[in-house]
């Protein structure tokens, strides 16, 4: 059984991921990691709850790939007009649970947006550029409101209020709805990060930076910290760990669907 | 609260006064103040010839009896005749602004004599003086302001007059009284949770280890002009998405609500300078609405402000080539409202965590008539260049 004594706690791996970064020239160019150390300021409290909340952190010059429609945004992108960004916002509040038996849910409150945007000027207008935009919702469900369609614990969204807030939005002939709420491990800032680094840039730019045995470090922290109880709980649905560890039931039922309480009794 | 804020002064003095070191002759040294003598009820400057070290470094004690703070023209060793006022004793200037200043500094560090204000000026247009203020090149540190001459005494007197008398009420102040971070910052301490605890920590450290017009220096240069914790009213109508000069009186009654919701900046040093906190910005904001500041745009932001105070305030419009207004800082350029995914960032990476990133506009880059007065940096050169390409191209 493979166990971990040595992780710090996430408040400590923050820190430390934050300073880290901040020393990459690579994700210096992409991105303000300034910005990031400011969400520090009140972790230094006693206690294990580690707060925090990044708003509109950006990702510059994300890769749009070729099958990316409309077509015309493939052929600016490709032809490097136009500006592109991923604008990352995680709010999070965790603890640290240091008893590895006693499996439950280090996570209190999590909301996570992905919003991909690209500027592009519209007839050649350079004053007045427009933006593309479509994003992504990562949350924690709060079991306590119930819920009549699928919502596992943590899910995957798609649209939400970012594209609502536009006004006279352009829905093409797209249409923007609630479901399916696909169910996804947690991301904190840490794990955020590494999804939008490997998912919006090419290996190739970000090698410099995911490569490094220190990053590789702080991501395998985070998900032993956040996966791992993830993961036992999942799998104690087909079996049973109990001669080995403590399982939060309501954590495990949750992750596959949070149930409206009046629905069982 | 009184005006002095909330440190108790043990003694008002009659007036502040200040000694200005300048090698021109007296009738021009005082004309120069003139302006500023008659506008000011609190400050007098009275003016002298720098003399010779010799008798300037040592005559520069006992002037301390008399004077709270002391201006120095930055070329004091222009020699002329004339300016030694036909006196036979009056020898040549044969010292630097610096050196004078540094003389005093080490002096008040020993505690062998009080520690002042020390404020450096010189005529415009000086260019070896615009470096001087660019604080990376040179130990700006020994000086507490740094004043282009004609902005002091005239262009904008009345501002200079109330930041020379801060400085030396608030030098009083920290030489009398115990140093209290809730009292210096005028917060309550549930409020001081609000602010970066490395900010905190510094200041604490300063203040308990350090000299005055290091503690001074550090509240000028780390707190209150840079764009941080503080934020001028600018940046707090860039955040609210307005546009000043259109709006009008419209918000001159905003900033009446920021008044009365007590988000301006009360604490040391907030009678010569202006500013207001941006926590409680957003605490302010998020009372009267349920959008999330940062990410709503100036015109909803406008909108709500509207709807609330009965205003009718005009929301600011995008910078050229910018794509955003869901503003949040301003351009160093153009000074106009800003989104930071728009701006290019100017300067280093090394300022304090509590401090906000700089940026300019594209617009303002490639408009700009003095190329050095500031500079993209390193790592966003080539997302410039290719912008600029991509402008160029459409145009």
């Amino acid at each position: 059984m493979i166990k971990r004594n040595d992780i710090l706690s996430p408040r400590e791996e923050l820190k430390n991921f934050s300073i880290f970064l901040d020393q990459n020239p690579w994700f210096s160019s992409i991105s303000v990691p300034h910005d990031l150390k400011k969400i520090l300021s009140n972790n230094g409290k006693i206690g294990d709850v580690c707060k925090y909340s990044l708003v509109k952190f950006p990702f510059k010059n994300i890769n749009l790939d070729r099958h990316v429609r409309p077509n015309w945004v493939s052929r600016l992108a490709r032809e490097n007009e136009g500006e592109s960004r991923v604008l990352l916002e995680v709010a999070c509040e965790c603890n640290y649970n240091f008893d590895e038996d006693n499996i439950s849910d280090p996570i209190i409150m999590l909301a996570t947006k992905i919003i991909i945007q690209f500027d592009y000027f519209l007839d050649s207008n350079i004053e007045d550029p427009k933006t593309l935009q479509c994003s992504w919702h990562l949350d924690k469900h709060d079991p306590n409101k119930g819920a009549s369609t699928s919502h596992p614990l943590y899910h995957y969204e798609y649209g939400g209020t970012e594209i609502r807030k536009t006004e006279g939005f352009n829905y093409g002939d797209f249409i923007l709805m609630d479901s399916p709420r696909i169910m996804h491990p947690p991301l904190d800032l840490v794990l955020a990060f590494d999804f939008v680094i490997k998912n919006f840039y090419t290996y190739e730019t970000h090698k410099v930076l995911t490569d490094d045995l220190l990053y590789k470090r702080y991501i395998k922290n985070a998900q032993y910290r956040l996966w791992r109880p993830y993961a036992i709980s999942f799998a104690s649905h087909f079996h049973d760990f109990n001669d080995i560890y403590t399982i939060d039931r309501a954590f495990a039922d949750n992750i596959l669907h949070c149930t409206n309480k009046a629905e069982i009794y | 609260m009184n005006k002095l804020g909330p440190f108790k002064i043990r003694f008002m003095p009659e007036k502040i006064t200040y000694l200005y070191l300048d090698d021109n002759d007296k009738v021009t040294r005082d004309g120069d103040v003139e302006l500023f003598n008659t506008i000011s009820k609190d400050v007098e400057i009275k003016t002298d010839y720098p003399s010779s070290w010799k008798q300037r470094s040592k005559s520069i004690f006992t002037d301390l009896n008399h004077y709270d703070g002391i201006i120095i023209d930055w070329e004091l060793t222009n020699q002329s005749q004339a300016a030694k006022e036909g006196s036979h004793e009056a020898e040549d200037v044969d010292f630097s602004a610096e050196s004078l200043a540094e003389h005093l500094r080490v002096n008040a560090a020993k505690k062998n004599v009080k520690d002042i204000p020390i404020i450096i000026c010189s005529a415009d247009k000086n260019k070896a003086f615009s470096n001087l203020k660019n604080r990376e090149l040179t130990r700006r540190d020994i000086f507490d302001l740094t004043y282009i001459k004609n902005d002091l005494f005239v262009k904008h007197v009345s501002e200079s007059e109330r930041q020379l008398f801060n400085l030396a009420i608030v030098y009083k102040l920290l030489q009398q009284s115990a140093f209290d971070v809730k009292a210096a910052l005028d917060l309550s301490a549930d409020e001081l949770d609000f602010l970066d605890i490395r900010f905190l920590d510094t200041l604490e450290k300063i203040s308990t280890t350090n000299t005055t017009h290091d503690l001074v220096y550090f509240l000028l240069q780390e707190f209150l002009l840079p764009e941080g914790l503080l934020i001028n009213e600018q940046i707090v109508a860039a955040r609210l998405g307005v546009d000043i000069e259109k709006s009008g009186d419209s918000w001159n009654k905003i900033k009446e609500v920021l008044v009365e919701e007590q988000i301006c900046y009360k604490g040391l040093l907030s009678i010569g300078w202006s500013t207001y906190w941006s926590f409680k910005l957003v605490k302010w904001w998020n009372a009267i609405s349920d959008k999330d500041l940062r990410t709503t745009s100036a015109s909803t932001r406008v909108q709500v402000l509207n709807e609330k105070y009965g205003t009718t305030l005009i929301p600011a419009e995008k910078i050229k080539f910018c794509s955003s207004d869901e503003f949040w800082t301003v351009c160093k350029g153009t000074r106009r409202p800003l989104d930071p995914i728009n701006g290019f960032i100017i300067g280093d990476y090394t300022s304090n965590p509590w401090l906000e990133v700089e940026y300019v506009s594209a617009y303002a880059e490639l408009e700009k008539e003095d190329p050095n007065a500031w500079r993209i940096s390193a790592i966003e050169r080539v997302r410039f260049e290719k912008f600029k390409s991509k402008i160029v191209k459409n145009d």
